[in-house]
């Protein structure tokens, strides 16, 4: 319970009620699709201020600039480092190390969609390495739709090994305190298990039948990209910027420093350093084209989901939940551990694992007395994080990645069906969750 | 004054089922920047741009810039091993496609009793022809273009 102004619930009903009420309506519109998530979020916000569940003051404490600054000061930091063209330097310099075969490109490929998407989250991963993708297997004459399911997978995978990976990671790390390391050395063992095993599952499927004439690969091959590179100043920066932002998330913890402060100082210092010796009227033009970089819809949705739960939390339903929840599974960890991983697995993977893991936080936080304290709890988080990351490979709607893959597929005159996705991706997906569960009780239970 | 009593009532056109190829040599001959397709009944399909043969000879992924976010749009292409006899051959796949296919629907139309300076803004902001169609039969009356307004400009002196 967080002290709302509770009593104070419009229409004379129970807080409670109410506050159920406007989290099921605020799910329900963010499912239905028909109305901007970030609105919705909003919206819902507004009612429960308005409607009395909390005061404004309350509502603002319900918001986690942790989360918030970190996802703003990465956003920018990517906007200024894309412009260099490292990105498709990346894309192209693997393509080439396999001497553009095509099955062990999209191996490449995928690779380094994981990694990048380790570090930055996986809307913008994919964003930036998918053009360059349908650029190569244009080039190769090879079908580019394998290529792009396997990215999706490997933003989706790559994303659940860091902190910052993925927005449920950042959510976990940021309302739990857990550190950059604590996510590293529990999750990235059993993420580049999941990601090989993922790449050689698509190889069986798609690689193994692929072909392309010497002639297209020979077009790859004479890619120069060292012309992808367009301001080797600007990359300089980034690089070192980059480096010292990872390093800063390594060393968080020694240094006493939040995730959010580490990105946006970074952010700020790239920022500077894009500024010195520029008139004022091109810094004007600079800062305001990278701002407008910032997704901020996805900030929005953000804020307003926040203090849509916060409401919840305040009226003493998760906790309740929470109870429940352990009765249900006899206050057994290694029952509970399963019962989060696949619940969550299979509920990411047909609606947003955002608001889903945001309600689930403060609901398995309830649960700690039942497993001793914070520290039992730990295999529950790591459950959370590999359940919600992974599941969202299900489907196309699974998560925010999936969807703007398809929909810059579908632009392009590349078919991205619903069905035919979910053929190929829901059993990977499950075989993905099935290893998290092996990890899990080999660590932990 | 509206527009149609600037606009040039009759302009070339492409027909619905004219070749890209057509187009191109159309576009070449005449210098033009953009020019309306129609159908059998002069219906208004779309306008067909210069600017949209050049895109045609991006990667489609390129080409589509407008609508894709800012993130996701390419630094350059200057790694591209292209030269131009591959862009011949991107051509040569296309020059017997209908330009029906390739017309902008999106682009911006005038109305007959549009007022002038609205022609004028949306000249400026396309640098484009702009077609005037009629609201109910959807059929083409004419266009306004670049020089339509400035030959008005010397003829009111």
């Amino acid at each position: 319970m967080h002290g709302a102004t509770a009593a104070g619930a419009a229409f004379g009903l129970p807080a409670i009620w109410v506050a159920t009420a406007l989290l099921v309506a605020t799910y329900a519109a963010v499912i239905s699709e028909r109305i901007n998530r970030a609105v919705i979020a909003l919206f819902g916000a507004s009612l429960m201020i308005v409607l009395g569940i909390l005061t404004q003051e309350k509502a603002v404490e319900g918001i986690d600039f942790n989360t918030i600054g970190l996802l703003i000061g990465m956003m920018v930091i990517v906007a200024v480092s894309r412009r260099t063209g490292m990105f498709e330097y990346l894309a192209i310099r693997s393509a080439k190390l396999v001497k553009a075969n095509p099955a062990a490109i999209m191996l490449m490929l995928q690779i380094v969609t994981a990694v990048v998407s380790a570090f930055l989250d996986n809307v913008t991963t994919v964003l930036l390495v998918v053009p360059v993708t349908l650029v190569i297997c244009d080039r190769l004459g090879v079908r580019p739709y394998p290529f792009l399911v396997a990215q999706v997978f490997a933003s989706n995978v790559g994303g659940t090994a860091t902190l910052i990976g993925d927005p449920p990671n950042i959510l976990i790390g940021s309302r739990v305190g857990l550190s950059f390391n604590d996510f590293i050395t529990n999750l990235a063992p059993a993420i580049i298990v999941i990601q090989l095993v993922a790449c050689g599952l698509f190889y069986v499927i798609w690689g193994r039948r692929f072909e392309a004439t010497l002639r297209a690969r020979a077009k790859v091959m004479a890619f120069d990209e060292r012309n992808a590179i367009v301001d080797r100043g600007l990359l300089v920066k980034s690089l070192i910027v980059l480096a010292c932002v990872i390093l800063g998330f390594v060393l968080s913890r020694r240094l006493n420093l939040e995730p959010a402060t580490v990105a946006l100082f970074g952010a700020a210092t790239l920022l500077l350093l894009t500024c010195i010796g520029r008139s004022a009227d091109d810094q004007t033009r600079t800062v305001s084209k990278t701002f407008e970089e910032v997704e901020w819809i996805t900030i929005f949705f953000f804020i307003g989901l926040f203090i849509v739960i916060y409401g919840v939390e305040s009226t003493g339903l998760l906790g309740i939940l929470a109870n429940k929840l352990v009765a249900a599974t006899g206050g057994n960890l290694r029952v509970t551990v399963f019962a989060v991983l696949w619940a969550s697995a299979i509920l990411s993977s047909i609606v947003d694992n955002i608001p889903f893991v945001a309600t689930m936080i403060p609901l398995v936080k309830d649960m700690a007395p039942a497993f001793g304290g914070p520290d039992g709890l730990m295999p529950v988080w790591w459950a959370l994080s590999l359940g919600a990351c992974l599941g969202g490979n299900g489907t196309i709607i699974g998560a925010s990645a999936n969807l703007t893959v398809a929909g810059l597929a579908e632009r392009a005159g590349i078919r991205f069906a619903f069905v035919e996705y979910m053929k190929v991706a829901y059993p990977v997906m499950l075989v993905t969750v099935g290893l998290s569960m092996i990890y899990l009780e080999l660590r932990y239970l | 004054m509206a527009c149609q009593e600037i606009m040039n009532a009759d302009p070339p056109v492409l027909h619905g089922t004219d070749t890209v190829g057509k187009a191109l040599s159309l576009l070449l001959e005449r210098r033009y920047l953009a020019l309306p397709v129609v159908d059998s009944e002069r219906r208004y399909l779309g306008l067909f741009a210069k600017s949209r043969l050049i895109g045609l000879m991006l990667p489609s992924i390129v080409a589509l810039e407008d609508v894709l976010p800012k993130i996701a749009q390419m630094t350059d292409l200057a790694y591209l091993s292209d030269d131009i006899d591959d862009l011949r051959a991107r051509f040569a796949a296309l020059r017997d496609r209908p330009v029906s296919e390739y017309a902008d629907r999106e682009a911006p139309i005038l109305k007959p009793d549009s007022p002038i300076m609205e022609a004028v803004l949306l000249i400026f902001r396309t640098r484009n022809y702009v077609p005037v169609v009629d609201p109910a039969s959807r059929r083409l009356l004419g266009i306004v273009s670049t020089w339509d307004i400035l030959a008005k400009l010397e003829g009111d002196k």
